[in-house]
């Protein structure tokens, strides 16, 4: 296969591309989904085939099929050249790529409990007894409704390129998605979907207790429904939990830093954003603000260890100490930025172009427990867990509304309040950080950007920080 | 073999590896998508075969998608998957595939799209006619995609479906942005027709001209006109919603209804519509071999139907809607009833109001309440007695998702056919105006 893909290749160049990429790629899902314990269905998905990336006369073309015969293989390199050939004479700037170290590499991620090892039914069995758990567990309220999904999804690689790059990978990665809904007949309802997700074999979730974590969550919430009161509306302290924060760093850290949305090249789609190219050194935040994105993580969901264009991935700064440092490349922004690509580019399947994407973009830790973030608190919230978030299309104007969310008073945790509002500005939300946890926890989930869309795996994480005078808002309903 | 003839011999060869049920869709695909931002940043084009399978055993039910021609392939995992079938438990949802219906064919194919697709005129081409009416309106820079797709279907069924179908479908859309305004526009369907790639490039440039130096206004109660944009964004959560699978899975505000109950003002009228030709996503038969219809989801302002394959059909005692999806009904095309306002007539209908072109990142604090907000982009305008006063930016409406179709007061007479990144599922749809909303922003 590898002397196909150098054919291929090679076939480009001599019909004019000035640089050609050929990518075999292969992933293969198996998923079972759930109702309240009982199965819905089985689905298996094999997604295979050729993607084809050229550049001519300064203008990019790809062309993708899963056709593998010689015809097929041929119309498609024929694809990718007329196309980009085509748009050429509407190029204002044509398309370069910067200078790259570019990895000649086999890797490979080791499941430690395959997923050969176990059937359908063992697997199915994680959504029975998560169910029956709850059921247990529940008692005050009814639990009207748990769905699940439990994924599992082995990726495979082959990529050549003609500047001398080559990258055979294997990573495998499981989730588990999951709908929680309880119901009291006076106080309504309250509703849960998360996601757990890593690289890695059946034994992630069995070492990350997700299990037992489901459960704790649903006794927390049953009780948030049960007592919670309306949260305090004025200008308080806030105390944003790890998940919360994780997210709001992957939305208005990790995509504002994407250089091809700076460059504009998302702005119909994802949009564009606040950070322009001029404005690296310039401060967004506290000395608390600092955010890296890695690959390299291991048993992360976003794990790589060279991008899709061939480059090594590493650790990232974004922003550093509350200034903005980095921005997240592949070649073509490299080239335009004038710097190296630091290994961005990844693409969903065969029939995706590899486009700049974060991987695992965390907030790094400090040195407090939670205990001592809420002692420094007179009055304010503590926001665990949310579920309705939205972000402006240049990654300013946010909004986060709490799930599970307690009032403080005194330095201590008090009653759960109900839906709080953190709706903030991207500088405001850095800004007022004056402390931050020492446990950094991941959350996991599937970022989407491109046309078409491409939904990626990601881990975005953070430590459990500490806002100072913030206004909160309040469900006006 | 052509591809009905592929589909009928997996489907005897998941029967004769002991299946109940099978059923094999089996889609070609030839794709092309100019994708542009100041200047094309990429042509990508796809050829595409997927094989679709649907599988069940004693109630089991195993769907797959292999993307692949090999048959002898597919037909090697279909014996693994049989084993698999029964080391599990009966679906919750399973019921028998339907018996063939009579199904009246629809003309879906327009040769120049295929032109497009297979390369005997140039799409970039196109797209620069969308952009060049942008820059007509003033325009100073712009971004979006036009995209030409032709399709072959083939539909088998253990039950004798034998069906077959071609199509072609259209989509482009373009944000334009003139200094510090910005418009955005789209347009999705079967046929290809310049006058509709011109509107969009015409509207976009309007939108992004009209809204230059837009302000920040106040928080707080407006009445709002929304574009077809935002009502396409809107009613595609609502068409999601009107799944039956997802009412089933605790994901729809309707699970909190029942048929005949009020959910919307008497000016809303919402339909699935499967069987016109000239919308994207219109065909003559569903996965099962159904005939597609027109589906009425809510009929001035009465929840009337969800939308149902024969397996929520089932489980939900009533008829399937043509809407398969073999597990999850999905929606066609969602059409959103027109008034007899005039577009003209809008601004006067807001004494003290808000006219929001455009929006995105919808999201739901509990799916099952209709708890949600939305983020406005491009063009917004603060409208004061009955006239645009100024451009405005920044803003966000918030409600709960019966409520804001009960405070509906308005729809305009004409419609537009929107498809784009943030309305997936297409959308027919008028301006509308709504009395109340909420409007919110970081203070």
């Amino acid at each position: 296969m590898e002397d196909k893909l150098e054919a291929i290749v090679d076939e480009a160049r001599r019909l004019g591309a000035s640089y050609s990429e050929a990518r075999i790629q292969r992933n293969i899902v198996v998923s079972i989904s759930s109702r309240n314990g009982i199965p819905i269905k089985v689905d298996e998905r094999i997604d295979e085939g050729l993607a084809i990336r050229v550049l001519v006369d300064g203008a990019l073309g790809f062309s993708s099929t899963n056709s593998m015969d010689d015809e097929s293989i041929s119309k498609c390199i024929d694809y990718a050249l007329s196309t980009a050939r085509a748009s050429s004479k509407y190029m204002r700037r044509p398309i370069c790529f910067s200078k790259a170290r570019l990895g000649s590499v086999r890797y490979e991620v080791k499941e430690k409990e395959s997923f050969d090892a176990h059937d359908i039914s063992d697997k199915f069995s994680l959504h029975k007894s998560i169910y029956s758990m709850l059921r247990d567990t529940v008692k005050n309220v009814e639990l009207e409704i748990f769905s699940a999904e439990y994924m599992e999804m082995i990726e495979e690689k082959l990529i050549v390129n003609s500047d001398g790059g080559f990258v055979s990978s294997r990573i495998p990665r499981l989730s588990l998605r999951y709908n929680i809904i309880l119901r009291d007949p006076i106080k309504g309802s309250i509703q849960r979907i998360n996601e757990y997700g890593f690289s890695g074999g059946l034994e992630k979730f069995r070492e990350q207790h997700i299990d037992e974590n489901i459960i704790e969550e649903s006794r927390r919430l049953e009780k948030v429904l049960l007592e919670s009161v309306k949260p305090p509306s004025g200008i308080v302290d806030v105390v944003v939990g790890s998940e919360v924060a994780s997210l709001i760093v992957h939305e208005s850290c990790g995509h504002p830093c994407e250089a091809d949305r700076i460059l504009g090249r998302e702005a119909a789609q994802a949009g564009l954003s606040f950070i322009k190219p001029s404005m690296k050194g310039a401060r967004i935040g506290s000395i608390h603000a600092t955010v890296v994105d890695d690959p390299t993580i291991p048993g992360s969901f976003g794990f790589y260890l060279y991008d899709d264009e061939c480059v090594a991935a590493g650790e990232k700064y974004l922003y550093r100490e509350g200034v903005i440092e980095g921005f997240l490349h592949n070649r073509w922004t490299a080239y335009v930025f004038g710097v190296e690509s630091n290994g961005s580019a990844r693409a969903l399947n065969y029939r995706s172009e590899p486009i700049v994407r974060m991987s695992n973009t965390y907030l790094t830790p400090g040195d407090y427990s939670l205990e001592e973030l809420i002692e420094g608190i007179r009055d304010g919230v503590y926001i665990s867990s949310y579920m309705e978030w939205n972000i402006d299309d240049e990654r300013w104007n946010q909004r986060y509304v709490g799930l599970e969310a307690y009032r403080i008073i005194g330095g201590e945790l008090r009653e759960p309040v109900r839906n709080p509002i953190l709706e903030i500005t991207t500088s405001d939300f850095y800004s007022k950080i004056d402390a931050k946890g020492c446990d950094l926890r991941f959350e996991a989930g599937l970022c989407g950007k491109g046309e078409p869309m491409q939904g990626i795996p990601v881990w975005f994480g953070s430590p459990d920080v500490r806002l100072r005078h913030v206004k909160l808002g309040v469900h006006t309903l | 073999m052509s591809i009905l003839e592929t589909s009928k011999s997996l489907v005897r060869e998941g029967l004769r590896i002991g299946f109940d049920e099978t059923a094999c869709k089996l889609v070609y695909d030839r794709m092309v998508m100019v994708k542009f931002s100041g200047e094309p940043t990429v042509t990508q084009s796809w050829a595409d075969v997927c094989v679709h399978m649907y599988l069940a055993k004693n109630g089991r039910i195993i769907l797959c998608d292999y993307r692949t021609l090999d048959v002898e392939r597919v037909k090697h995992r279909l014996i693994d998957l049989y084993r698999s079938a029964s080391s599990i438990e009966a679906s919750s949802i399973y019921a028998p595939l339907p018996e063939p219906r009579r199904i009246n064919p629809l003309h879906l194919v327009d040769e120049r799209i295929v032109d497009l697709v297979e390369g005997r005129r140039n799409p970039i081409d196109y797209a620069w006619i969308m952009i060049e009416e942008a820059v007509d309106e003033g325009a100073d820079n712009y971004a979006g995609i036009l995209l030409a797709k032709s399709s072959s279907k083939a539909l088998a069924t253990s039950e004798g479906v034998e069906l077959q179908e071609d199509s072609t479908e259209f989509e482009c859309y373009l944000r334009a942005f003139s200094r510090d305004g910005v418009g955005q526009w789209s347009y999705g369907g079967r046929m290809l027709d310049e006058c509709n790639v011109r509107e969009v490039g015409r509207r976009a440039g309007v939108y992004a001209y009209l809204s230059r130096n837009p302000e920040p206004i106040e928080p707080g109660v407006y009445d709002v006109a929304l574009s077809p944009m935002v009502v396409g964004n809107i009613v595609n959560v609502i068409g999601e919603m009107a799944s039956a699978l997802q009412v089933y899975l605790g994901l729809s505000f309707l699970s909190r209804f029942k048929p005949g109950d009020r959910v919307a003002s008497e000016i809303v009228s919402i339909e699935d519509d499967g069987m016109t030709n000239s919308l994207p996503r219109s065909t003559s038969f569903d996965d099962e071999g159904m005939p597609t219809r027109i589906t009425t989801i809510i009929s001035g302002g009465v929840f009337e139907s969800l939308l149902h394959n024969s397996k929520t059909a089932s489980k939900f005692n009533t008829e399937s809607t043509g809407n398969a999806g073999w597990v999850r009904p999905e929606p066609w095309n969602l059409k959103f009833k027109p008034g007899d306002l005039g577009e003209d007539e809008l601004p006067s209908t807001l004494s003290d109001g808000l006219i929001l072109t455009n929006n995105w990142y919808t999201r739901l604090q509990s799916y099952v309440d209709g708890l949600f907000s939305t983020v406005t982009r491009d063009a917004a305008f603060r409208v004061r007695d009955g006239k645009i006063e100024k451009a405005i930016k920044g803003l966000r409406i918030t409600g709960k998702l019966h409520e804001f179709l009960s405070s509906i007061e308005h729809a305009t007479d004409r419609c537009y056919q929107i498809k784009w990144w943030e309305v997936e599922t297409p959308v027919l749809a008028p301006y509308i105006v709504a009395r109340g909303i909420h409007v919110s922003k970081p203070m």
